[in-house]
């Protein structure tokens, strides 16, 4: 669980933080568990669920300024060759709405609707931003790929 | 969304997925400590504040001091009242006539043994006149000192009810004359208001008894009780227990 609170951090410390509250609401609302899926995917609900609350908390817009448009999406990006630590500090690059989405959307499985309703953005808005968000991620990655062959 | 981007989507997914960072020591023991502060109710959680009910041990105490207090006032030690004159006690001998008492002359010894019947002689002084009717005794409050009412001077002569009068001594008739404090009450009734005070029936004493059952019946919720008070015509208060009632809840 650290794991995932760290992709939706900024740092390791607010990741722990995130993650104890979380777990904090895990054994004092453990009683709204219906059992209709596995406890672990009630977990990282209530992790992501965390997460968000702890932007709103502080204060923090969710709603960021565009990123400037990914030049090239076709190119294969070569992530096996980068290790998760890598990965991790490229994700917590994005601006904060993006990282949401994206976190959301492509590694929890989240649908556009259900992201719309919990960072109570609209489904365009959801989708634009994880487009964008995608491009941005490969662009970045590829450059660093490339940047370590060449070394 | 095209297959590209599920490709990356799922590439990320899975590297991500599989990533357990090492989890630093005391991070269990600090979500521990927020758990113990939140199950205190000073937090995160709402505590339901706990109903202020008054345990029954309480009411009964304080249900048997005011018994207690009741007992004690009504059974408070009484002001002795001494009876003017000479009496003589159960065991024969005579009690002291208190010295600020003035002793009335006894009579001649030889109308030792027969009864003598006083007649009051008529006041020849002329009685006061009445400005208006009073109608409730009650609205007179100040005592009437007894320096300002005048000693009424009584001539009493005694007489034998077999006939004949009873001389007085030889000395002289002064001797008979003696001075009585006035009894008149500070406010004339008329015949009418004298005898409706005297044929009223008479109050209800105080209710003791019935406060009492009144606690109880606080305390008590049971239709029958164990304690019941009752206080008699001469305001004794009787305390009657249902020992009946205490052996069913023995044996519930």
């Amino acid at each position: 669980m650290l794991g995932l609170c760290m992709r939706y951090a900024r740092n390791r410390e607010e990741a722990e933080d995130i993650l104890q509250t979380g777990f904090v609401k895990v054994f004092t609302q453990i009683d709204s568990f219906r059992g209709d899926g596995p406890f672990e995917g009630w977990i990282r609900r209530v992790m992501v669920n965390t997460a968000i609350a702890s932007y709103r908390k502080n204060g923090r817009s969710i709603q960021v300024a565009e990123l400037s448009e990914a030049d090239s999406h076709s190119h294969d990006v070569g992530i096996d060759s980068l290790d998760c630590e890598d990965l991790l500090s490229i994700i917590r690059t994005l601006p904060v709405g993006y990282r949401l989405v994206f976190n959301m959307y492509a590694i929890e499985g989240y649908s556009h609707k259900e992201i719309a309703e919990a960072l109570q953005i609209s489904e365009g808005a959801s989708k634009s931003q994880l487009s964008r968000a995608r491009g941005w991620l490969q662009t970045k990655i590829s450059q660093i790929t490339a940047y370590e062959l060449k070394g | 969304m095209n297959l590209k981007d599920n490709e990356f989507d799922r590439q990320l997914r899975e590297k991500l997925h599989g990533f357990t960072p090492d989890v630093p020591e005391g991070l269990w023991g600090k979500i521990a400590a927020r758990l113990d502060v939140d199950a205190d109710g000073k937090s995160t959680f709402e505590v339901l504040p706990k109903s202020k009910t008054v345990p029954g041990w309480w009411l009964a105490a304080a249900a048997a001091l005011v018994i207690l207090a009741l007992g004690f006032w009504i059974n408070r030690p009484v002001e002795v009242i001494y009876l003017q004159g000479n009496t003589e006690r159960a065991d024969g001998q005579s009690l002291e006539r208190p010295a600020h008492i003035p002793s009335l002359p006894r009579e001649d010894s030889s109308n030792e043994g027969t009864p003598l019947v006083a007649v009051k002689v008529p006041d020849p002084r002329p009685k006061p006149q009445r400005s208006a009717p009073i109608k409730r005794a009650s609205a007179v409050k100040a005592p009437v000192s007894a320096k300002h009412v005048p000693d009424r001077h009584v001539a009493v002569s005694l007489r034998n009810p077999k006939g004949g009068s009873v001389q007085p001594p030889t000395d002289t008739l002064k001797t008979y004359i003696v001075q009585v404090p006035s009894v008149d009450p500070p406010v004339v009734l008329d015949d009418i208001e004298e005898e409706m005070l005297a044929t009223a029936p008479p109050s209800d004493s105080f209710g003791a008894g019935q406060l009492l059952n009144w606690v109880v019946g606080a305390v008590d919720q049971r239709a029958e009780k164990a304690v019941t008070f009752a206080s008699d015509g001469e305001g004794s208060l009787r305390i009657d227990f249902n020992f009946g009632l205490a052996k069913n809840r023995k044996k519930k």
